[in-house]
């Protein structure tokens, strides 16, 4: 999520937030990306395509093994193949199967994934003994195998655009007292393919600007906001004329697969738009007038 | 909280003589220093040349801040990236408003990461830790101090047409 508020607004959200480290550190504060998916995600792709090679014009295959103790991070080293060896040929030499200091990760749903290794040739006549078995990914969890979701993909869903009150609500209101403003946000619940995979997603309006029109700076804030007198987000107008305001809504997301449990977060954002109706910035005056408004109605004030 | 956080005036090219930088490719550097730009982004994919893009592209974070130059930020990042986008947008409102970052050098503690599809997707983590900094406007006056972090950040690098990209940035805080 990306924060562009006003000073005070930025206060308000780190306290609103719980006020937790990350709120006051930068570089966790930035908007991220999704790379442990698009990592499961590139890797199974990987091994899906090996899969469909017929088995005599195979130059690559993947298995599952433990990491080796004796392992450096620069030279990872696989233990004995557990289960399929896509490619065949499962005979392999390793390490004993040992990652007793290797711990593989806890995971939300179902138990980790063993790391993925890769192992290629330059020809079907090579034989694999002695090639290298270099590590794809380490040890991984399943519910990180989702198609990534891009923000591209999250702004093509068709989000109801929150509505924009006004209060007064009515084609006028006074210059130099306060317009209220506020929304009605709620979540919003959606499926849509991806990849072909069925996609459940949550959307969330988590953040409201709203633009005057009057050239002011726009007022931006995670709050929806209340009508009078509970009102915290307002504006005055200093000068008349005609104007609109509207609020641009962002949005934040997360999804899943239908029928898993885990949600992942959406990288980037989506906005929607609603404008208000025309409406005068009106000025009320006294007037001296010679008789009663019904009397001469196009005199000043009598409108 | 120290008055002295001049802005900083270093230019981008200058070497850096005062302060003794052990390994300038793992950091930290002096305040608008750019990093040395690797020789891996004009060689072929290897893992460690995406290493090496990783580790630069995040000393790049704190030059960024410290100076508003985001020439070699966006030449690296990805049109797909939210956290490059994100760090763009933060440091442009910075220098429009006359701010930028004093401190918060980084220090790559451990870079290691796989070839996950052959010359093409990395996914590299690489280990860091960011020095207190100061967000002080160019008059001099500090405006927020920012705590000091260690992170592990999962950068996927690419090499598409050519051409280096840093695809995505997920940092966490380190334990």
């Amino acid at each position: 999520m990306t924060l562009r508020l006003p000073l005070s607004l930025v206060v308000a959200a780190v306290l609103a937030a719980g006020g937790g480290t990350a709120g006051n550190d930068p570089f966790l504060a930035e908007a991220r990306d999704g790379m442990v998916e698009l990592t499961a995600w590139e890797a199974a792709q990987a091994v899906a395509a090996a899969r469909r090679v017929a088995p005599d014009q195979v130059l690559v295959r993947f298995m599952r093994a433990p990491l080796c103790d004796s392992s450096t991070d620069a030279n990872p080293e696989p233990g004995p193949a557990v289960g399929e060896v896509v490619g065949g040929d499962p005979a392999l030499p390793g390490c004993s199967a040992n990652n007793a200091t290797r711990r593989p990760l806890v995971c939300d749903a179902g138990q980790p994934t063993l790391p993925l290794w890769r192992q290629t040739r330059p020809a079907v006549t090579v034989p694999w003994t002695g090639l290298p078995w270099q590590l794809v990914r380490g040890y991984g969890c399943p519910e990180d195998v989702v198609p990534p979701m891009t923000a591209e993909d999250f702004r093509r869903l068709p989000l109801p655009a929150p509505t924009l009150n006004v209060q007064p609500a009515r084609a006028w209101v006074l210059v130099n007292k306060e317009t209220i403003v506020y929304t009605d946000p709620a979540v919003v619940h959606l499926t849509t393919d991806l990849l072909g995979y069925p996609m459940e997603v949550e959307a969330t309006p988590s953040r409201f600007t709203y633009d005057f029109g009057d050239g002011s700076a726009p007022l931006a804030t995670t709050s929806p906001g209340a009508p009078w007198p509970h009102q915290d987000t307002s504006h005055v107008y200093r000068r008349l004329g005609t104007r609109t305001i509207t609020l641009t809504t962002t949005w934040t997301g997360r999804y899943r697969v239908v029928g898993t449990t885990v949600w992942h977060d959406v990288a980037g954002t989506a906005t929607t738009t609603a404008t208000s109706a025309p409406f005068e910035v009106q000025e009320l005056r006294a007037h001296l007038v010679a008789g009663t408004c019904t009397e001469h109605p196009d005199d000043p004030g009598c409108s | 909280m120290s008055p002295t956080a001049a802005p900083s005036s270093t230019p981008a090219s200058a070497t850096p003589t005062a302060a003794a930088v052990a390994n300038p490719t793992l950091g930290p550097l002096p305040d608008g220093v750019a990093p040395a730009r690797p020789a891996a982004l004009d060689q072929p994919p290897t893992l460690d040349g995406a290493k090496a893009v990783a580790a630069y592209f995040l000393l790049l974070y704190p030059y960024a801040y410290q100076t508003g130059d985001l020439s070699a930020w966006n030449a690296l990042a990805h049109p797909d990236c939210n956290f490059c986008a994100s760090v763009r947008t933060h440091v442009s409102e910075a220098t429009s408003v006359g701010r930028h970052t004093v401190g918060g050098a980084f220090t790559i503690t451990a870079v290691k990461g796989t070839e996950v599809t052959p010359g093409k997707f990395f996914d590299i983590q690489v280990t860091s830790e960011g020095a207190t900094s100061q967000v002080v406007i160019t008059a001099g006056a500090v405006v927020k101090d920012q705590p000091a972090g260690r992170y592990e950040s999962d950068i996927v690098v690419l090499f598409e047409d050519g051409t280096w990209r840093v695809r995505g940035v997920q940092p966490k805080q380190a334990e």
